[in-house]
């Protein structure tokens, strides 16, 4: 994984003497808090109900094992003991205070991080495959343009002052596992004929309270003209990016005010008229970082062992489910993916306790090359482990509390912190989520169904992309009290789209048994192993809302 | 400043805002002092009964003070019991509706090879 130079290093340390002398004039009242509050926030601060959050970014998604120890460490010496990690794949702190945020920003630049960029109308953190450059359907690593990019955006001059946040998503497979068609921008990697680089530039994806899919903007770039494209393309949208409204601020209104191909047209006119000049060695830069992503050179043989599947001493045992559901596919022979579940039945989505990291850290520093991932999901990736290890993996997994076998599963929940925390949302999400799990697992009803994406939101934002699950909630305040909308067929993958909203909302406690009912009537009216979003788009709308309401017989057939 | 929005004074409101040390949920007790609003007692808060002493209440308190020891503050609607009326206040004064930071409990599976 990359590593700071010593301009990365600098960079880091200077912002926090900046960050350090301007909370020390906050609290001695030389700094009044309307003159202190944009500053916090250029540094991942935020104020929410109960305390102050910081937000610490994680780009695209990779943690070493000292990084994450670090925030193990950091969540016991300025938080509760937890922390929570995103599906932006950073991690937030809900509970550390104002008075220790220098001492605490100059720890995290001891492991190389920061929270600098989480907040604010400016690029935010890179995200990406969480499987970037180990999964065996990749085309490309996308990891060293994902931090190419991070260099270029991390205080970029022109762009600190946009219109609105921006968010970045990056993938190298056709499978996308980063969303990026719900993103300001999302890049998709792929090998030309003649087996050069070349990037296909998605445009005005996002969510929130106006939900678009990305278009396809730019087909094709080159390596070399990719960092003067985006250029060409921000600085078009800082232009006519509207500041008037908030709400008709992200580059997705744009795009659909003046259409694609006026935006493309204008971001093309400003590409051509671009000083490329500074832009001279960007194509050294980003060879020069190849480096940092190699494939280790291992001895392969070696790594392989008996295999989990194969062995009859371990036939319909827990370890089979778990390496069937949690593990995955790797680019190198021997080895493995294994993806963590943040996820157990009636757990908070997201959420790992300082003993939690630190389990993750030490079996990630012995048997996955010191390196981890964070995934959109909200789950953690060992990128690195070898066959062999996977059996110790698992029972380490297990004594963590860290071997749940429910990845991509329905009680693999995304869920935001909703209102038991945020101070933007209007319902809570987190105890919804519990409930739910809690009545999968109950009735067992997991085993059967598959892959399928529950996501629940506290708030129009869409933190938790309810508008792209298969089954995605929306939580809302109803003249004071919670209340929740049932959208269906979304989907974030490569065909992405946005869900349907089904009808008027629900209670909270009508939801898990609304769940199970949806959940019955698809397992019911499938064919086969059809998914959910075909078999949504199938029996549409019409069909599913009578689940959705409860107008249905026992055995989940519609009645008249 | 924040209006003062209330549907129902009948039961009061008060003031609450964030400590802006520890950022952490106070209230405006009747002796002018910040106090915890998790440790809520009605008897200490300053509560009023009308649109025009909510306005005062907040009129109170400067935020663009560089020295006001607090931020964000706006005045909430109480209910019979004494407690905020609306559930997002009520979550304030609460705390989180969930048990943070614990594992949920998972079965010991360990298997012998």
């Amino acid at each position: 994984m990359y590593q700071y130079n010593d301009i990365n290093q600098e960079t880091v340390d200077s912002r926090c003497r900046e960050f350090r002398d301007q909370v020390e004039r906050r609290i001695a009242g030389t700094l009044s808090e309307s003159e202190f509050k944009p500053l916090r926030l250029m540094n991942g601060l935020y104020l929410q109900l109960h305390a102050y959050m910081l937000r610490v970014a994680i780009p695209y998604g990779v943690l070493s094992s000292s990084q994450l120890s670090k925030l193990a460490d950091i969540s016991d010496k300025y938080d509760r003991g937890y922390g929570h990690f995103t599906t932006r794949q950073n991690i937030q702190f809900n509970w550390p205070t104002l008075e220790d945020m220098p001492d605490l920003l100059e720890e995290l630049a001891t492991v190389q991080m920061h929270a600098i960029q989480t907040s604010g109308n400016c690029i935010r953190n890179i995200t990406g495959d969480p499987l970037a450059g180990v999964a065996a359907d990749e085309d490309v690593d996308p990891r060293p343009i994902c931090e190419w990019l991070r260099q270029w955006s991390t205080l970029h001059p022109e762009f600190r002052y946009l219109p609105r946040k921006f968010k970045f998503a990056i993938t190298g497979s056709a499978n996308d596992r980063a969303a990026i068609k719900v993103h300001d921008i999302g890049l998709r990697l792929r090998k030309g004929t003649a087996g050069d680089l070349l990037i296909d530039l998605w445009l005005g994806g996002g969510q929130g309270r106006t939900p678009k899919i990305a278009q396809l903007f730019k087909r094709g770039l080159k390596v070399e003209e990719l960092l003067p494209y985006l250029e060409a393309t921000l600085r078009v949208y800082n232009m006519h990016g509207r500041r008037d409204n908030k709400y008709k601020a992200r580059i997705k209104i744009l795009l659909s005010e003046i259409g694609l191909e006026s935006l493309q047209a204008q971001v093309q006119e400003e590409y051509e008229a671009l000083d490329k000049g500074p832009f001279a060695n960007s194509v050294a830069e980003l060879k020069a970082l190849y480096s940092h992503f190699a494939l280790p050179l291992i001895d392969i043989v070696q790594q392989s062992g008996p295999t989990i599947l194969g062995n009859e001493k371990l036939a319909g045992h827990e370890v089979q489910r778990w390496y069937k559901q949690n593990t995955r596919d790797h680019k190198l022979a021997g080895f493995r993916s294994v993806m963590i579940s943040l996820k157990p039945a009636g757990g908070i989505p997201g959420d790992a306790t300082s003993a939690q990291m630190r389990a993750l850290a030490s079996i990630a520093k012995q048997y996955s090359r010191d390196e981890l991932r964070v995934t959109h999901r909200q789950n953690i990736v060992m990128p690195w482990v070898a066959e062999k290890d996977l059996l110790k993996v698992w029972q380490a997994l297990v004594d963590g509390d860290l071997a749940e076998s429910n990845i991509d599963l329905p009680s693999d929940i995304i869920a935001c912190p909703g209102m038991d925390y945020c101070a933007l949302a209007t319902a809570r999400s987190i105890p919804v989520a519990q409930d739910i799990s809690k009545k999968l697992r109950e009735t067992e009803l997991q085993t059967d169904i598959g892959k399928l994406a529950i996501n629940i939101s506290g708030c129009i934002n869409a933190c938790a992309h309810h508008h792209v699950a298969d089954i995605g909630i929306l939580g809302l305040d109803r003249a004071g009290v919670e209340n929740y909308q049932i959208t269906l067929g979304g989907r974030s993958d490569e065909n992405a789209r946005v869900g349907e909203r089904m009808g008027p909302g629900l209670s909270a406690d009508e939801l898990p048994a609304t769940i199970e009912r949806v959940i019955k009537f698809y397992i019911k009216e499938r064919h086969d192993d059809e998914s959910f979003s075909l078999a949504y788009d199938r029996i549409g709308k019409a069909g599913f809302k009578p689940a959705v309401y409860g107008e249905v017989n026992d055995d989940a057939g519609v009645t008249a | 400043m924040a209006a003062v929005k209330i549907r129902d004074y009948s039961h009061g409101v008060m003031l609450i805002a964030n400590h802006l040390l520890g950022g952490r949920t106070v209230y405006l007790s009747g002796e002018q002092q910040w106090l915890l609003l998790g440790c809520l007692q009605q008897q200490q808060a300053a509560i009023v009964h009308s649109e025009e002493a909510a306005t005062q209440l907040l009129a109170s308190i400067n935020p663009n003070d560089a020295l006001c020891p607090v931020v964000e503050p706006y005045v909430v609607q109480l209910s019979s019991n004494g407690m905020p009326s609306h559930s997002r206040e009520l979550l304030r004064a609460t705390g989180p509706s969930i048990r943070y930071g614990a594992p949920a409990t998972q079965e010991a599976n360990h298997v012998s090879i």
